[in-house]
């Protein structure tokens, strides 16, 4: 097509071809994590599909087809909003763009290459969850490989709408855009898209699980039959949904068909639009001049630690953390989302009051917020020493990389198990479970913490990335796939080990069976001895692999 | 006086191996207090690596380099201390101040709030960055950056400055700057290795020259000296006649 495309192509061909036995094994590696992940999530949600088939078939189709709902509908606002965001640097602040506009290439060109890599960015990691979960269904469900077919089709529809209406936006608020920074940008789409989903939320009180526990049988009916009514029926992910369940006449269908291109021809003419005003767009779009403010100096001496080096290297970490908008925008992200999985702890339904479900509940929250830890780690302690750049070689010139490690490990351990601690211990408590049981808990989150936090500095040491300024293009490299795994890994080990003294708790409580909290302390203890074996190994290959590495 | 001829750096055989290719070949070079020492050579000589090397941040395969008499390979957070190192391109955390940068690298050598301050005041005025410095180093040019990269190596009062290529990027007056700055502090008895393709600092500036070509020393020693053995009065001229008979 054209020879940006071509360069583009030839980058990533030579990027994969193998040359020798180490690019074979980061080939091999990188094809071994990513089939790992996609089947990983296809396991998961066949697991989830058959189970709702075989246990619960009068309502098992019903409640999976709105789960999917709940996803698309999610994946459709989120791929919204990260288009604006990818959309603004990939069109207008992107270095390369300096010089492919002093060719002679038509900024038509540049454009549609920009409209790919801009859908790529914004949606593959999408993509890597919904692609499983499609081919879950469809073999969860027996409907075969046009139904496959159909359903990535439709998805790739409906990508196309989210991606491109989100360009649209960004070209069309570029004036305002331009006059703010990357950063207050991201925070302005992150409050918007949480506001929106918790308006969304609130108004449509998405109530998949939510029957009471004293119900009658006709409330039970009514409640089946709503799952199978589309709540976002007129978004484009609702009209695909329904779409792919296709459950209805072919008179309907063709009015989803209508429904589709009344928001698929609008998308294609504002993408003509956009596409023409480009080179306009792009010219007008000067680089942020902001008024220099002047700023105390925080790197003065504080009270307490004053001659430790590991303070200072804390303190700036935390000061450099502060003040960039790409990483507290996005922590006040997962925070809010937090905050609402909190409240949604709370506002659990009447039918899981009663003390099983509550027990269930309390080792899925386990379960749940260590994974959130390990989410967390992958995205914010794993990029810290890359982000450290090309400044690593002050650190490295002056202080003790054991002492720098060291440094690290504190701060991130800090950071992960102070929001590990008060995510288990407040919905715990709303669940109103036993003491020992929240100790437990507790126990588990620390030395958990302790683990999360080795793993990710010690991967992030080894496989830093000193180039790259972008804390979630580091998070999401192949370091960081590895990083994540290994953390998931590590948590599915320990769940496990402690699923079994959890079981048998249950039983106790219940079945008045025989019971020995010696149970909880042998497993802790197992979990504690494989965290410090993972120690052992990690902090001697993060601190040589920073010592061995020069830039 | 006794002091200014004592030897503070020595290069004994120095060998850098990158994979199969060599950067750096049996590197040998003794510098004295006062020294400034021109590195120069053409891309991919073996300067940078060489640079690098003293300052501990790359290990090399053979060779020894030692300072005041101590082994570099037993480098400590006191041999650290003798060394300032700024590097080829300006590097600097984004979101800190010029004077939080100048702070933090104060306290990684352990100097107290008092001397960090002092050198500050001194730098920012020698240096002519007291207007921006209190301003995230985000939003300075490449000229500011170097600026506050080169009183960041210089604030501990190291024995001995590395410093990679420190004109690029500057105007006039920042070059005119920095050089009336390496000049008075090799008045303080302390060594400047300098690499660098401005051949015209480096006749300027140094007492001692190194010419680097494919990993070898192909000459070191004083400047009058190469010129009265090349027969040459211009160090271009004899640097691409050095280079040129070792292709």
């Amino acid at each position: 097509m054209n020879e940006i495309i071509i360069a583009r192509l030839k980058t990533i061909f030579r990027s994969v071809i193998v040359r020798d036995f180490k690019s074979f094994v980061r080939l091999l590696s990188y094809i071994f994590v990513v089939s790992v992940f996609l089947y990983g999530n296809y396991f998961i949600f066949f697991k989830i599909f058959a189970f709702l088939i075989k246990s619960e078939p009068e309502i098992g189709y019903s409640i999976s087809q709105r789960l999917t709902s709940i996803m698309f509908s999610t994946f459709f606002i989120m791929l919204f909003m990260s288009s604006i965001v990818t959309s603004i640097t990939t069109f207008f602040r992107t270095p390369e763009l300096e010089f492919l506009f002093t060719t002679p290439i038509n900024p038509q060109k540049i454009f549609i290459v920009k409209l790919v890599e801009n859908g790529v960015f914004a949606s593959w990691a999408t993509l890597m969850i919904s692609l499983p979960l499609m081919f879950a269904i469809g073999n969860g469900f027996q409907f075969g490989f046009y139904f496959i077919l159909r359903s990535v089709i439709l998805f790739l529809a409906m990508v196309f709408i989210a991606v491109s209406f989100g360009l649209f936006v960004a070209f069309f608020f570029s004036e305002f855009f331009r006059k703010h920074s990357l950063g207050t940008v991201i925070a302005i789409v992150a409050v918007s898209a949480i506001s929106i989903l918790a308006i969304l939320f609130f108004m449509k009180s998405p109530d998949i699980f939510n029957l009471p526990k004293n119900a009658n049988l006709y409330e039970v009916d009514r409640f089946v039959a709503s799952l199978e009514v589309e709540q976002f029926k007129y978004l484009p992910s609702g009209i695909v949904i329904d779409m792919i369940f296709n459950k209805h006449s072919e008179e309907s269908f063709l009015m989803q068909i209508w429904l589709l291109l009344l928001y698929l021809v609008p998308t294609l003419a504002m993408t003509f639009v956009s596409m023409r005003f480009y080179k306009r767009k792009y010219v007008s779009y000067e680089k942020t001049v902001q008024k220099s403010l002047k700023h105390k100096n925080r790197m003065e001496f504080p009270t307490v630690f004053r001659q430790s080096k590991t303070a200072l290297l804390i303190q700036k970490d935390m000061l450099v953390f502060l003040r960039d908008p790409s990483q507290w925008g996005q922590s006040a992200t997962f925070l809010l989302l937090l905050i609402f999985y909190g409240i949604s702890v709370v506002r659990s339904p009447i039918y899981f009051k009663s003390p099983f479900y509550t027990y269930i509940l309390a080792f899925a929250n386990l379960g749940f917020s260590t994974y959130i830890m390990a989410t967390l780690s992958v995205r914010f302690i794993f990029p810290l020493i890359s982000l450290e750049g090309r400044t690593f070689s002050l650190i490295k010139s002056s202080v003790n990389i054991r002492d720098y490690f060291n440094a690290k490990i504190l701060f991130n351990f800090l950071m992960i198990s102070v929001l590990g601690q008060i995510l288990i211990v407040g919905t715990n408590a709303f669940l109103n479970l036993d003491r020992i049981v929240i100790l437990v808990s507790m126990a588990v989150t620390f030395i958990v913490a302790v683990g999360i936090t080795i793993i990710n500095t010690g991967i992030g040491a080894m496989l830093a990335d000193f180039t790259e300024t972008n804390p979630s293009k580091i998070a999401s490299g192949f370091g960081g796939i590895i990083s994540a795994i290994t953390s998931l890994v590590y948590i599915g080990i320990c769940l496990g080990v402690l699923s079994n003294p959890t079981r048998t708790y249950f039983e106790y409580t219940f079945k008045k069976m025989e019971f020995n909290n010696m149970y909880f302390l042998y497993s802790i203890l197992f979990v504690l001895l494989l965290t410090v074996i993972i120690f052992c190994i990690m902090y001697p290959l993060g601190v040589n692999s920073l010592k061995k590495r020069s830039l | 006086m006794e002091e200014k001829t004592k030897t503070v750096l020595e290069i004994e055989n120095l060998t850098k191996q990158y994979g199969n290719t060599t950067a750096v070949n049996n590197l040998s070079i003794s510098l004295e207090g006062g020294d400034i020492f021109g590195f120069i050579g053409p891309n991919g000589a073996g300067k940078t690596s060489t640079i690098k090397c003293i300052a501990g941040l790359l290990d090399f395969k053979s060779g020894k380099i030692r300072i005041n008499s101590r082994d570099s390979k037993s480098f400590s957070d006191i041999s650290k201390k003798k060394i300032g190192y700024v590097p080829d391109t300006p590097f600097l955390y984004d979101k800190l101040t010029g004077r939080e940068f100048l702070y933090f690298v104060g306290r990684i050598y352990g100097m107290d709030k008092k001397s960090i301050d002092r050198e500050i005041e001194f730098y920012s005025k020698e240096m002519e960055f007291s207007d921006y410095m209190d301003s995230r180093t985000e939003e300075y040019s490449h000229g500011m950056k170097q600026r506050i990269v080169i009183a960041s190596a210089f604030i501990h009062n190291p024995d001995i400055l590395l410093v990679d290529e420190p004109m690029v990027g500057l105007d006039p007056k920042s070059s005119r700057i920095v050089k009336d700055l390496f000049k008075r502090i090799a008045m303080e008895n302390r060594i400047l290795f300098i690499s660098t393709h401005t051949l015209s600092l480096a006749e300027e500036l140094c007492n001692k020259i190194g010419i680097m070509d494919k990993g070898n020393l192909v000459y070191f020693g004083g400047l009058n000296d190469l010129k009265n053995k090349i027969h040459k009065d211009n160090l271009e001229d004899i640097f691409l006649e050095i280079t040129k008979t070792h292709e």
